[in-house]
């Protein structure tokens, strides 16, 4: 899965339309638009509306290892050499209030300029930026990283941010924010499915013949908490090791213990029935 | 294991996180010099990337990164239990370097540190005070290449040149550079010295194959230590890990054959043997980490917080390969 945030509705819309995603009715606080593989959601803008936002999508659609979450939005730049409609991906990302820092993992190549994004509580204006220490600048980067990785690894959470101004102060219409994500979606999108790909899935350890069989013995052996994650480790281990674990688990089968002395007895056969090398 | 998709990631080092206080060091300065490509990446401290919390240890093997960085406090080490100390009362190890480019399956180092990326500390000059500061009360055995692989970095670094450079000034001092690299040729120029024991690991080439990634073969290990020695350097062979595998009796026969064929048994300063162990909190961390590996599958025996392979095969696979070995070397020169 990929999660998505941004901050306004006219940011989210060229993917909205891109993935035909569809708004989720169960999700009333915040507007969240998904599909199969795909889930945006809309924080609003500023620093704690980010990370509130992010932390509610993560937290009701909880992800698995292999996931990727990214902010994308407008941004402003420094230096006029980066040109308006550019993207930057963000190597550092700086609490522009906390002096905190974050920094996402590079690890896949990409398309885009790299630079270090730093994240205002108020819009920068002239009077601002001499203060600026990043490339670009934002209202929601940083609140929206420091949400998202207390949920995925710092290789699956990115920022991209796309030049809409020069921080002197021009407002841009919705239209004008909607052109500028828009060109910018192809190499976005693509570049979210090489990474897809990239980022490894869980490989499960058992097939569902062995977890319905390990289940059986749990029941039957009535073991405790602690006994089922020790057995679970031992199954794991034996079957890294080509062992087939449903015979090995066959002579325990339809045993049923009644005793905490039985328990412990046929737990210790079966653990040194699983510890065989 | 080249994959369609390696194109895909970023190189090694492509990006070099930089503390401010390191950024002016003159080794700081070499080494971004011979690293032009890539990305610089200003830090406040090491640990601001290094120990951040939820770091995917096998996702950042792909593309590790540099951090350079100025090492304060403690730099140096008492030998740690699980490591062999060769009869050396005073007994020391330093890591100017944290982490490893290699990427062995077995690898304890993926279990003690939160990150894959690698930490190269600038401020040598610091450590060699700390060193003499020692050498004052007493001789020094320093093993300076481990949780990482020094020659394997040295293109990069220079750091096992200046290790040099400061063991031949202190003749009390004994150094032991461990490696599994085939980079002998970067050292090629310096002059042997008599306190200074290059170490090399050798593994039968089944357990390089299958669980040393990124390692050179056994046969350029091979060739790296027979210039070594033809140059007059001291070599320590290192049979430590020894791996199990279902057919680890001839695997490492035919591994002991080999590397007696290619190299004379009186050229080699000593043996170390040692059967796989790793601390039972980093064996949990690397559990998590990949519980499909095959080396950690092994249902270990905890003794004291370390835990190793029973007794039973313990036993046997450091008698065969003592008894292998000792066709060549003296017994008095075999250290497990
Ligand atoms: S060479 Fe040693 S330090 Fe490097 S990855 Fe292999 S086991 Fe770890």
């Amino acid at each position: 899965m990929i999660y998505i945030t941004t901050a306004m509705h006219c940011e989210a819309k060229p993917f909205i339309d891109r993935w035909n995603l569809k708004k989720d009715s169960a999700s009333s606080i915040f507007r969240v638009y998904k599909n199969s593989d795909r889930i945006l959601l809309i924080t609003g803008v500023g620093v704690v509306s980010a990370a509130v936002g992010a932390t509610y999508l993560l937290t009701r659609y909880p992800p698995r290892f292999g996931d990727m979450f990214m902010n994308i939005g407008i941004c402003g730049a420094k230096d006029k050499d980066i040109k308006k409609g550019q993207a930057v991906l963000c190597h550092k990302i700086i609490h522009h209030d906390t002096g905190r820092c974050y920094y996402p993992d590079m690890l896949f190549k990409h398309p885009f300029l790299e630079g270090v994004l730093e994240t205002f509580s108020r819009p920068v204006d002239k009077a601002l930026r001499p203060s600026v220490e990043g490339d670009v600048v934002d209202m929601e980067g940083a609140g929206a990283y420091q949400a998202a990785e207390r949920f995925l690894s710092h290789g699956a959470i990115h920022c991209i941010k796309i030049v809409s101004d020069y921080l002197e102060g021009n407002k841009l219409d919705k239209g004008q924010v909607t052109d500028l994500i828009e060109g910018n979606v192809p190499a976005v999108s693509r570049w979210i499915s090489v990474v897809e790909d990239l980022l490894p899935l869980p490989e499960p350890l058992f097939t569902k013949e062995e977890e319905e069989y390990l289940d059986r013995v749990c029941q039957n052996l009535r073991l405790t908490v602690a006994l089922k994650h020790q057995l679970k480790h031992l199954a794991g281990q034996y079957t890294v090791r080509s062992q087939d674990l449903v015979e090995a688990l066959k002579p325990f089968g339809d045993i049923k213990c009644t005793s905490k002395n039985e328990v412990k007895r046929y737990f210790e056969q079966l653990k040194g029935r699983l510890m065989e090398y | 294991m080249n994959s369609s998709k390696d194109g895909l990631w970023n190189t090694d080092f492509s990006h070099i996180y930089v503390e401010r206080k390191a950024a002016d060091h003159p080794r700081a300065k070499r080494i971004l010099s011979r690293l032009k490509n890539s990305r610089l990446i200003e830090i406040g401290h090491y640990k601001d990337v290094f120990c951040r919390s939820r770091q995917s240890f096998r996702l950042q093997k792909h593309s590790p990164k540099l951090i350079l960085a100025v090492k304060e406090g403690n730099l140096l080490y008492k030998g740690a239990r699980v490591c062999q100390d060769f009869g050396n009362h005073h007994f020391y190890y330093t890591s100017c370097v944290m982490n490893c480019p290699y990427d062995c399956e077995y690898c304890y180092l993926q279990g003690m540190y939160p990150s894959a990326n690698i930490v190269i500390f600038v401020n040598l000059e610091d450590i060699f005070l700390d060193v003499e500061k020692l050498l004052k009360s007493h001789p020094v055995y320093l093993c300076i290449s481990y949780d990482t692989d020094l020659l394997a970095l040295e293109g990069i670094t220079g750091f096992v040149s200046s290790w040099l450079g400061f063991a031949s000034r202190h003749d009390s001092l004994v150094i032991e550079l461990r490696t599994k690299s085939a980079n002998f040729n970067a050292i090629k120029d310096i002059p042997p010295l008599d306190n200074v024991i290059l170490a090399w690991t050798l593994s039968p080439v089944e357990v390089i194959h299958d669980y040393e990634e990124g390692t050179p073969s056994l046969q350029a290990r091979l060739k790296s230590i027979k210039r070594a020695v033809d140059r007059g350097w001291k070599v320590r062979l290192c049979f430590d890990p020894i791996i199990f595998t279902r057919d680890w009796k001839r695997q490492y026969g035919a591994c002991v054959k080999e590397v007696f064929e290619e190299l004379s048994p009186d050229s080699i300063h000593d043996v170390s043997l040692g059967v796989f162990r790793i601390s039972k909190e980093y064996l949990k961390r690397i559990h998590k980490d990949r519980p499909n590996s095959l080396v950690f599958a092994y249902p270990f025996e905890e003794r004291e917080g370390v835990c190793t392979y029973s007794s039973g095969h313990t036993k046997e696979m450091r008698d065969f390969l003592y008894s292998e070995i000792s066709r060549y070397i003296p017994g008095d020169k075999i250290y497990f």
